[in-house]
């Protein structure tokens, strides 16, 4: 093991550490909501004679395993096929399809507590099925020399200070229809970017960047160079590290940025994604390649690992306040996921993609307008 | 969800099993849950490893994509064309993002045993954490069934890593299936 690698290892180790030593009281949190909540039949009651649903909670939602399933596959075929949107569709199905929304929201009144306790699983549930992919790739990415790794601390304190503020600011506090709103606020500004993207200005936008890498390949190919490139000088190579500068090149090229950046962008990122449950790994790649101009392969590699510090962070920070997950279904989701993600290559060549993102474009602003009616001014279109 | 726990129950007796191997509490749920995160890990290498198989056109050709602007970005970084650099660094981010979702749908295939697991522990050691012989700093005294499992399966999934990248059989394999060169699964 390189030095750099133990240090690696061992402070993710250490963030994990930290977490366990919160001392999570586990489903402690869940009891004492159920046990203030008022005993009957009549809705935003709990019958204690019914069968447990939903967390264990007698008489809450049994999600139909079909239904879960079939959900999970659409959202598999979402992850392989359009590049985007997955882990929104997994927090609908959560919240809408499943009932689960309408559930927690059933006890706005009689037991805030358990309403709150509801959605920061939902909250929770959401994450899963998105933010542990940066935990395998971190390193991969790492052994092949594509983390900068100072910019990668940066950006991963950022993560870690957000999702843990987020979280801790939030957990326990945020009802279901707080919950909803912000989320589809959220959908409906990724509906508005999905429409630039796919307009007559966004697409010549994206027209221009093709011709001109086009352009360069092609005198690329042109040249007869015949120099033999000794790669292995031309790696990350940090510089100068300082409070306010860090300078590092990469082929030659020196890049530079200001270290508070990548923490402040890390902050705000993750601090959303670990509200949401969903958004930080598309948004933290286009954040690096847009501020600092880093080549894709370096913001890949730096942005898995700060996705997986912020999603470590905050479901270990979700748990230590207690919170519950459904396991069975958390599982019975990802085995759909894998079904969707095996389905949807062997579809792709059917959709265009324009045409794809005209439909999420539909979707989201569908989805963002009745969650935003439906969270914050208690406006029903489907519930 | 009640449905799965008639299941859960099926397989109790294998998954209980390693836990009664040792005479000691403590070590012996140690092994058990050792055991039962090796297993959550083979099974589900074996399950990312068949649907990469499965999508392995469509994930080389984004790879090659990648790969092929990769290529250029560094190119016009070592001629100083800045420019261009931006153009193709724009294009590899484009493929990046498909093959970062796809990626993330294969890890939650690698992961699809854990909350069965996970939710066979709830049923098994909900109200039953593991007391550590001694106090542990910024661990505490005890833990219970989810972050000794989360611990465990991390630790042996990185150390399974390790162990089955030094076997050429395995580097190829998953090289090939992902369309890069052999070397790149070597570093």
């Amino acid at each position: 093991m390189t030095k750099n690698f133990r240090m690696l290892f061992f402070a993710m180790f250490a963030i994990l550490a930290l977490g366990l030593w919160l001392e999570p009281a586990w489903a402690d949190k869940l009891q004492d909501a159920i046990g203030a909540t008022p005993q009957g039949v009549d809705k935003g009651q709990i019958d204690a004679a019914k069968p447990a649903g939903f967390l264990g909670i007698p008489g809450g939602p049994q999600v139909n395993p079909i239904l879960a399933f079939a959900w999970a596959v659409w959202c598999g075929w979402i992850f392989s096929t359009v590049g985007a949107f997955g882990g929104v569709m997994a927090g609908v199905g959560h919240m809408t399809v499943f009932g689960l929304g309408n559930y927690a929201k059933s006890f706005k009144q009689t037991s805030p507590g358990l309403n709150k306790t509801i959605t920061d699983s939902i909250r929770g549930s959401n994450q899963y099925l998105v933010g542990l992919s940066a935990l395998i790739s971190s390193f991969n990415y790492y052994r092949m020399g594509r983390l900068v790794v100072p910019l990668a601390i940066a950006l991963g304190i950022g993560s870690m200070l957000g999702a843990w503020g987020s979280v801790t600011l939030t957990a326990g506090k945020v009802t279901f229809s707080q919950y909803q709103g912000w989320f589809g606020l959220f959908v409906l500004a990724l509906g508005c970017y999905l429409f630039y993207e796919t307009s007559s200005s966004g697409q010549a936008s994206k027209k221009k960047a093709k011709a001109a890498a086009s352009a360069f390949e092609a005198s690329v190919k042109k040249q007869k160079s015949g120099e033999v490139v000794d790669t292995a000088a031309l790696g990350v190579k940090v510089t100068k590290m300082s409070f306010t500068q860090i300078c590092f090149t990469f082929y030659a090229v020196e890049f530079k940025f200001n270290p508070l950046i990548p923490l402040l962008g890390g902050v705000v990122i993750s601090a959303v994604a670990a509200f949401l449950g969903v958004g930080g790994g598309f948004l933290l790649v286009p954040f690096l390649t847009s501020v600092a101009e880093l080549p894709m392969y370096l913001a890949a590699g730096t942005s898995a690992l700060a996705v997986l510090i912020s999603m470590i962070t905050s479901i270990i920070t979700l748990i230590s306040k207690g919170v519950t997950f459904d396991w069975a279904l958390i599982g019975l989701e990802l085995v759909g996921i894998a079904v969707g993600s095996v389905i949807g290559p062997r579809t792709s060549k059917y959709f265009s993609d324009l045409w794809l993102k005209r439909l999420f474009i539909v979707l989201a602003l569908y989805v963002g307008i009745d969650y935003v009616l439906a969270g914050f001014f208690n406006i029903k279109i489907t519930g | 969800m009640d449905l799965l726990t008639p299941y859960l129950l099926f397989f109790d007796p294998w998954f209980i099993a390693p836990f009664r191997w040792l005479s000691s509490p403590v070590f012996g749920y140690l092994l058990g849950t050792a055991f039962l995160g090796l297993q959550c890990v083979i099974c589900g290498d074996l399950s990312a490893t068949a649907v990469t198989y499965s999508n392995r056109k469509y994930l080389r050709k984004f790879q090659k994509e990648m790969d092929r602007h990769r290529d250029l970005s560094e190119q016009a970084l070592r001629m100083g064309d800045k420019e261009s650099y931006k153009a193709v660094n724009r294009q590899a981010l484009d493929a990046f993002g498909y093959s970062f979702s796809l990626g993330a749908a294969i890890f939650c295939v690698s992961i699809w045993p854990m909350p069965f697991v996970l939710a066979w522990m709830h049923l098994r050691f909900a109200d039953a954490p593991l007391d550590l012989p001694v106090h542990i700093p910024f661990v505490g005294s005890s833990l219970n069934y989810f972050s000794s499992f989360l611990l465990l399966y991390i630790v042996i999934r990185i150390l399974y890593s390790m162990v089955m990248t030094r076997f050429s059989w395995y580097r190829g394999m998953k090289a090939r299936l992902l369309g890069q060169s052999v070397g790149v699964a070597e570093k």
